[in-house]
């Protein structure tokens, strides 16, 4: 026999040993979920939505969202009210313990509070309500928030503050958060860190009892290998998918709080005229990069908010894309002494990824055919970060920056605090008018609160257009046949709302 | 031998300590973490806060300084993002690399061995154009994309295979199936080059000119003289498969050292990547002993230089 048929036998030979082996079987009682990241930790304070996949099935917090709706509605608090301008009082759920069997009461949930958002331990929500917010119990189930200033948000920020077992968080002397000790449907079988994280059904569960025996969350960097293992039937649900990875199979996708946008330098000529802002706005073209760079994945965007979050104004309209317009624009900003020749440089993270690298590209270029000058300087993220806060900016700095913005609290006070206010993080702005109007508006609650922190936005787009809304992002999953489930654009998947068929 | 050893393990020490050293003070250079760790708007004070509880507003000495006295513990401090101790850290995922490591090679030498050879044997031959496309193919083809149409076809179509993924053998094979690939390509042509030499050379002419068999030519006389630049690319192979094999490891899920490294990098996560490079110099330290040893083992000449 010949060498060659010795080899081609020899292939012959693996291929059907390999065939012989059975694909992983499916166990209808388990949900495998897979993701893109690993959890770095499980802390009840994380906010990124890494942990929001993955934490909410165990961990429960005061207050959750409608699925359909994103409306504040109570999960272990039962009521809330504002008792005084700086104090909500939260009525708490009976009958509820945590998995080690610590009672669930005022006492626990105002630990935790506390704990949250304690400066010292430096909790990644720490932002998400004013500094020295402090909790006290009470009664049993009567629990006080009190904020140094009125903020009228609270219940909804709380929506980040997970509820942990004081024990186990006092248990974990090392703070090493390898364990995750909540009162939710699902409590941590294991953690085999750099592969799964199991999660088994609570049989005390304080609501109804969810049909799904095991959660399993894998992860992958890899969207076309998550889209893969559910293909494969490896997995049930494969989140935070690339367009590029939905030609087959059951694609849902949901509209989220994640917007691109480019923000500007406003104190430095030829960015302090209005005229030049509003043309880089017109030039461009949301629908064409929403359709065919985000694969119909994405909307053009209006604001730096989503359509839920508190704040957002239907009536701003879409800055339409026009070059013509932009460059006559540009053209009487040149005749009016503007130096709209000087250098801008658009400044990009490199962890952006190739398809906002593609779109900044192409901004730029709409830019440069107007006949403004800009470049595009792409930097490692820290990098991009640190150069994005040198505020205010250096004195010679014409600088524009591409950002993704999420209001994952869902009312805008973050984001005009961030981007318009002084004091911002990313805030270049001077208009007088602007600050006064928000501080009014950042007193409100209820639709007042809607009302006027809607005018503030449209007052921004039509007065200081110091931002350009780029596209609205939506989250991609890919769905096992037979499975039966809605996502969610607050990014959680609770398995308790799972149905699987056999 | 013994003192041989000892000496290249005690100036070992000294290679370990410079590199580690160097990357301490260059990834101090790049910044500090907690823009990353931080939410994007998040104040000034808290980004200041963050620095002062890790010590990273200190001077880059007096960090230096807090380093080396852990890490002659072998402490190389708590991971800022897992929040657990970095050596643990990358000790349990270095054996997953290794393994990986490890048969890649015994996989890619033995192939590249066979169908080097054959290949010599018959020059000019359909089954040497064959092995010469094929190592231009190991060499050529991207990693990340053979690991994706690996996928698509064993494991999405076929369904022989899981995607990705660890924990039991039939887990590895994609991955080693990846890595496999460019080593073999590469030693293939190392072994075809260096065998052909030898085949020419004036010792196999006159043994062949005595009467000895073809095949005790090449086993006793060509392979060993051409066994040192194979063996010389193979460790080197070796040693950055070890070092991570970043794309398959990503790709694949596979939880070895390589993705820690770059997650470490990204994140700034200094206290692992401080102690990946540690761990990995030490890899690297003992990969080139044992080098050594396997050359004095194959040759007499080079144990009587150092003796």
């Amino acid at each position: 026999m010949s060498v060659m048929r010795r080899f081609a036998l020899a292939c012959l030979l693996l291929s059907l040993f390999v065939s012989l082996i059975p694909a992983q079987a499916q166990d209808p009682s388990q949900l495998v979920v897979v993701i893109g990241e690993e959890p770095p930790n499980l802390d009840p304070g994380e906010g990124t939505i890494i942990a929001l996949n993955t934490y909410r099935n165990t961990y429960e917090a005061l207050v959750t969202r409608d699925a359909a709706t994103g409306e504040i509605i109570p999960e272990l608090a039962t009521s809330w009210e504002l008792v005084n301008p700086t104090t909500w009082r939260f009525t708490l759920r009976e009958g509820v313990s945590f998995h080690d069997g610590t009672p669930f009461n005022a006492e626990a949930a105002a630990w935790n509070i506390n704990y949250l958002f304690n400066p010292d331990n430096n909790k990644h929500i720490l932002g998400n309500v004013p500094a020295g917010t402090t909790a006290t119990a009470v009664d049993e189930y009567t629990m006080d928030v009190s904020t140094p200033e009125p903020f009228p948000v609270l219940p909804r920020a709380l929506f980040f503050a997970n509820m942990a077992s004081p024990t186990a968080i006092q248990a974990d002397t090392e703070g090493a958060f390898r364990t995750m000790v909540g009162t939710g449907p699902y409590i941590l079988k294991e953690w085999i860190a750099g592969d799964r994280i199991v999660l088994e059904k609570n049989g005390n569960y304080w609501g109804d009892a969810p049909e799904i025996d095991e959660v399993v969350y894998v992860w992958r960097n890899e969207s076309s290998v998550r889209s893969a293992m559910v293909e494969a039937g490896e997995a049930h649900i494969a989140a935070a998918l690339d367009a590029r990875d939905t030609s087959s199979g059951n694609v849902v996708a949901i509209d989220i709080s994640e917007t691109h946008f480019i923000r500007m330098d406003l104190p430095n000529p030829p960015l302090s005229d209005i005229r030049i802002r509003q043309a880089i706005c017109m030039s461009i073209d949301r629908q064409s990069i929403a359709d065919r760079l985000f694969g119909g994945y994405a909307s053009p965007a209006t604001q730096l908010i989503a359509s839920d979050v508190v704040g957002y104004n239907p009536d701003i309209s879409l800055v339409r894309f026009d070059l013509e317009a932009a460059k006559a624009l540009v053209d009487a900003a040149r005749a009016d002494g503007v130096p709209v020749d000087n250098q801008i440089t658009v400044y990009l993270s490199s962890t952006a990824g190739d398809v906002t690298i593609q779109m900044m590209v192409a901004i730029v270029q709409w830019t440069t055919e107007i006949g403004l000058n800009l470049n595009l300087e792409i930097n490692e993220a820290a990098r991009h970060r640190a150069i994005a806060r040198e505020l205010p900016p250096p004195a010679d700095r014409l600088a524009i920056f591409w950002g993704q913005h999420g209001n994952e609290v869902g009312d805008a006070f973050g984001t005009i605090q961030g981007y318009y206010m002084p004091g911002g993080i990313h805030s270049t702005g001077d208009d007088q008018a602007f600050f006064d109007m928000y501080a009014e508006a950042s007193q409100l609650s209820g639709q007042e609160r809607q009302d006027a922190l809607a005018e503030v936005l449209l007052y921004q787009h039509e007065n200081v257009m110091a931002t350009c809304p780029i596209v609205h992002m939506k989250f991609i999953y890919k769905l096992a046949d037979g499975l039966d489930w809605q996502p969610r654009p607050d990014h959680l998947i609770l398995a308790k709302d799972v149905v699987l068929s056999q | 031998m013994l003192k041989y050893i000892l000496r290249r393990l005690f100036y070992s020490i000294f290679v370990v300590i410079a590199v580690t050293i160097l990357v301490f003070v260059l990834s101090r250079l790049t910044g500090d973490p907690a823009l990353l760790y931080l939410p994007e708007l998040a104040s000034e004070e808290r980004v200041e806060a963050f620095r002062e509880a890790y010590g990273f507003n200190d001077p880059v000495l007096v960090q230096l300084g807090r380093f080396m006295s852990g890490a002659i513990r072998l402490d190389f401090g708590t991971s800022i993002w897992q929040k657990v101790p970095a050596s643990d850290l990358v000790l349990n995922r270095l054996p997953l690399t290794l393994v990986l490591a490890f048969f890649t090679m015994v996989v890619s030498l033995t192939i590249s061995l066979l169908i080097g050879i054959l290949a010599v044997l018959r020059p000019q031959s359909l089954f040497d154009t064959l092995v010469t496309t094929i190592s231009l193919l190991g060499v050529t083809v991207p990693s990340f994309w053979l690991a994706l149409i690996l996928i698509l076809v064993f494991a999405v179509e076929l369904g022989w295979l899981p995607t990705s993924g660890s924990g039991t053998w039939r887990h590895a094979i994609l991955p080693l199936t990846v890595l496999v690939w460019g080593p073999t390509g590469y030693l293939a042509r190392v072994v075809r080059t260096t065998m052909m030499e030898q085949l020419s050379a004036g010792y196999l002419v006159t043994g062949r000119s005595k009467g000895l068999a073809e095949a005790r030519l090449l086993a006793r006389h060509a392979l060993p003289n051409a066994a040192f630049p194979i063996i010389t690319v193979a460790s080197a192979q070796f040693i950055g498969v070890a070092n991570g094999a970043v794309i398959v490891e990503t790709v694949f899920g596979w939880p070895g050292i390589g993705k820690l490294t770059i997650d470490a990098i990204q994140n700034r996560d200094f206290p692992v990547l401080q102690a990946t490079v540690f761990v990995v110099g030490i890899v690297v330290v003992l990969a080139n002993l044992a080098l050594d040893l396997i050359y004095s083992a194959i040759d007499p000449r080079v144990r009587l230089a150092r003796d």
